[in-house]
């Protein structure tokens, strides 16, 4: 048993460790967890004391330096201490708001490939219906109506209700060309319940599928985040977060550009860390892919085919 | 004495013009050129041009150029002067008529001759509850003789108000008023031609006929709005010949618009933001260009006695000793004073460095605030309940203010949410009873008299309304009221701000409905080619003064 399992995962550790990128973008999320878990123990600044006694009298905010490494906000708080839990509020969204897109894309998906029909009808309308909204223009109602701007699960809760539609869609798709494949119809024929052959059989193989979703998703939904903070309706002041900070810094663009450039930066590094985990991921996990990917103008298989719509739809959903 | 500091920082303003002019330019003389456009950015359209209906400073920033009252304030002073009216009117029966001549050959841009009867037709259809205007129902003109049954639709015109000839315009008080005359020269008292009005129908807002400098050319929605000089203007003819708002420009793209030279004033209605203001400051081109005059506002935390825990005075005089007042104050770069008071400066009636309760430089006394709360209860076993503080948000500099303000009760152990919300959705939630139980607000004068400054906040009529309260404390005090009555028809000065000093006691001191903080000192910029730009202390924006290098 051990052995088997040896055999399936160290393959592709191999293969995602060739990939220095991908390896780049796992360091930086490592160190990002670490700085995110560990804030309250930092010895850093509290983010969102203002220490207005250190401001000049007009005001202005510190430029990096002595008194506060990567500057000061206009209310004297300090950056450094601000961005590092600024990566709270950015991964905890991002890891929820995913894995709550997950659960429900998945269910929605297997359900609607494995017992096709009617029930795959209405699932599937139901999906695209939910991937023709507007996402940030219903993002902003649905803060505005449940009144709720500041808590970050509703954010995670809104930002999951329009992400969980890329990822059944592509569960789906996987289940109705596995569903076809001679080992279900055995375990079917063998007089197996579907919930088993659900579990046991078709699950398993989903698992790529997952990851690499799970991953890049993360990515989307951080950007997400920060996007609805920075027009004003995610989190809310003065919890420090970086979308936000990016937009309370963008006043003073003239006069103290490190107020955007640091959250900037980080929000960028980290969008970029999941997108080339997630990434190095996919080709890790399937080498046909991969020896596609490296120039080879032949067919593409069905398994390739199903990877490759992995990618598509998270980027849709980036660019919405 | 308060006219004079105003004057003087008016000719302070212009010596500096003129020498930074000298300084970037050749050919320039110091004789006011005419001709040219004057480009303003503006972040919103005006509300509405009907002076009727306007009530916000964007709205009278234009309004102001098209439209003439019966007075006006002598040059950039707070004295009252006559415009239409030909002279200050003659006031008589113990200061309940009030006679104004109006002046012979002040025409309407549409050519027709101004009459005391367009003034009767302009206020009542002003205070007409049809005309739906915030003058209807009271407020300031609720006090001429036959206006209540007039409101309540009992009768089609004001008694008090009557036409004695076509020059003669008479007025009726029920009680003596010491700032009638500054409620004749709001923006409501304009005078519009009844023709007009029927012509536009419902949209005189965007068909204005006035009297004024300028008349509206164009006005395209979120976008433009044109002004043209009026060549049959009866006063000193402007020197600009076009004002172009641009509308839709953030405040962030207008003070960089200034500076490429494509835009010439930016919002001059509102404060320069503390970021905008803090580079400009800095930059030696503009640094000398900048403008500034006391704004005669105050700036204050409104606790609604009402509401729970505020309901206990220990409660809020405990919250009157917590805020500190010179964070508030850096971060709008120290463009202010300390108040704890309720009058501004310069306004007559105003205390520089009133301190009732003895507080710190800061306006501090944390001590006294944690022991005030456990007088009133508060303590481990029974904690101070959470607080949203409600605050209208404008720009980053709101947000920052109402952080600085949690700050400070976390000190005395208190939490305070913060919940920012647009300028309309703030005024809804805090002007109606009972929603409201904590706010960060502002007010800033109609007109210069310390009634202005307690009328229409602190008295029960305010507090007494189902909505659009300016009372936002919801605060009335039978003892005030009289003195406020008192004091509105007081004619010998000292005693009548004596009256004032008792009323701000009885806030400041002993009921404490607020937590005063501070007022603020108003600043704008105008860009490199423009000249004797000025504040003025009442007015948004005046326009007339207003000249361009070289006349383009």
């Amino acid at each position: 048993m051990e052995s088997r399992r040896v055999s399936t995962w160290l393959p592709i550790w191999y293969r995602f460790r060739r990939d220095r990128l991908a390896l780049c973008g796992s360091a930086f999320i490592i160190l990002l967890l670490l700085m995110a878990i560990l804030a309250p123990l930092l010895p850093i600044r509290n983010p969102n004391h203002g220490y207005y006694e250190l401001l000049p009298a007009d005001g202005r905010p510190l430029a990096p330096g002595s008194a506060f490494l990567l500057g000061s906000d206009a209310v004297g708080r300090d950056l450094l201490s601000r961005i590092i839990w600024g990566a709270r509020v950015s991964l905890f969204i991002g890891f929820v708001a995913n894995g709550l897109a997950l659960v429900v894309g998945l269910c929605v998906g297997i359900l609607a490939g494995y017992f096709g029909k009617w029930v795959d009808m209405i699932l599937m309308r139901f999906t695209d219906v939910m991937m023709a909204f507007p996402v940030l223009l219903f993002s902003i109602a649905l803060i505005a109506i449940l009144q709720r701007g500041g808590n970050v699960l509703v954010i995670a809760g809104v930002i999951a209700l329009f992400y969980w539609t890329a990822v059944a869609r592509i569960v789906r798709g996987q289940v109705l060309s596995l569903r076809e494949k001679e080992f279900i119809e055995a375990a079917r024929s063998g007089g197996g319940r579907p919930s088993r052959i659900l579990l046991r059989h078709i699950l398993p193989h989903l698992v790529p599928v997952l990851i690499v979703y799970g991953t890049i998703g993360i990515a989307t939904s951080i950007s997400t985040e920060s996007i609805l903070s920075f027009i004003g309706i995610g989190v809310q002041p003065p919890t420090a977060d970086w979308g936000k900070m990016v937009s309370d810094g963008q006043a003073f663009l003239l006069v103290a550009p490190w107020l955007v450039i640091f959250p900037g930066l980080m929000i960028l590094f980290t969008v970029l860390a999941f997108n080339l985990v997630g990434d190095g991921l996919r080709d890790a996990l399937d080498p046909r892919q991969r020896a596609l990917h490296r120039g080879v103008l032949g067919g593409v298989s069905a398994g390739g085919q199903a990877l490759a719509s992995v990618v598509r739809p998270g980027m849709e959903a980036e660019s919405a | 004495m308060n006219h004079h500091r105003v004057r003087l920082m008016g000719v302070t303003v212009t010596s500096l013009l003129v020498l930074a002019a000298c300084g970037t330019t050749t050919a320039t003389t110091t004789q006011p050129v005419s001709g040219g456009t004057l480009n303003v950015a503006f972040k919103d359209d005006p509300k509405t041009l009907d002076p009727a209906v306007a009530y916000d400073t964007t709205s009278w920033a234009v309004e102001r150029s098209i439209y003439n009252g019966l007075l006006d304030y002598k040059g950039f002073t707070t004295q009252l002067a006559p415009d239409i009216a030909e002279a200050m009117p003659s006031i008589t029966n113990g200061g309940k008529t009030y006679t104004f001549k109006v002046r012979k050959g002040v025409k309407f841009s549409n050519g027709r001759e101004v009459t005391a009867d367009d003034f009767k037709y302009s206020w009542e259809r002003m205070l007409d509850p049809k005309t739906q205007g915030p003058m209807t129902g009271g407020s300031f003109w609720g006090g001429i003789t036959g206006a209540q049954d007039f409101f309540n639709a009992k009768v089609d015109h004001i008694s008090g108000i009557k036409v004695i000839d076509a020059n003669t315009l008479e007025v009726d008080l029920d009680a003596p008023n010491q700032s009638f005359l500054n409620i004749v020269a709001m923006p409501f008292g304009f005078v519009i031609p009844k023709e007009a009005v029927a012509a536009a129908g419902a949209d005189f807002s965007h068909k204005p006929v006035g009297t004024g400098p300028f008349t509206l050319d164009k006005w395209t929605a979120g976008q433009l709005l044109v002004l043209k000089k009026n060549p049959n203007y009866f006063g000193k003819a402007a020197y600009l010949n076009e004002v172009d708002f641009q509308i839709g420009v953030a405040a962030e793209v207008g003070f960089l618009r200034l500076q490429n030279g494509q835009a010439d004033l930016v919002q001059p209605d509102i404060n320069m933001p503390s970021a905008q203001y803090i580079q400009l400051n800095s930059n030696p081109t503009f640094k000398g260009r900048i403008v500034r005059n006391p704004n005669v506002d105050i700036w204050y935390l409104g606790m609604n006695v009402n509401m729970a825990p505020f309901d206990n005075k220990l409660v809020r005089e405990a919250f009157n000793n917590v805020v500190n007042k010179t964070n508030q104050l850096k971060v709008l770069n120290g463009r202010g004073v300390i108040n704890n008071g309720i009058q501004a400066p310069p306004m007559p009636g105003y205390v520089a460095n009133y301190n009732p309760l003895g507080l710190d430089k800061n306006g501090q006394n944390l001590d006294k605030a944690k022991a005030l709360l456990t007088q009133a209860g508060y303590g481990a076993s029974h904690p101070f309940p959470a607080q949203d503080l409600v605050y209208a948000k404008a720009n980053a500099d709101s947000d920052n203010l109402a952080a600085s303000i949690q700050q400070d009760f976390q000190a005395v152990g208190i939490t305070i949410n913060l919940k920012g919300l647009s300028f309309p959705a703030f005024l809804d939630i805090t002007g109606k009873p009972n929603s409201t139980a904590l706010s960060y607000n502002g007010w800033i004068q109609d007109f210069p008299d310390p009634s202005d400054f307690i009328d229409p906040i602190l008295t029960c009529s305010a507090a007494n309304v189902t909505a659009n309260g300016g009372d936002v404390a919801f605060y009335c005090n039978k003892q005030l009221d009289q003195l406020a009555d008192q004091a509105r028809g007081d004619t010998n000065a000292t005693e009548r701000l004596k009256l004032y000093q008792q009323i701000q006691d009885i806030v400041a001191k002993q009921d404490f409905p607020w937590v005063p903080m501070y007022s603020t000192l108003q600043t704008s910029i105008s860009g490199t080619r423009v000249h004797d730009y000025a504040l003025h202390p009442v007015w948004p924006l005046v326009l007339t003064n207003i000249w361009l290098t070289g006349g383009k």
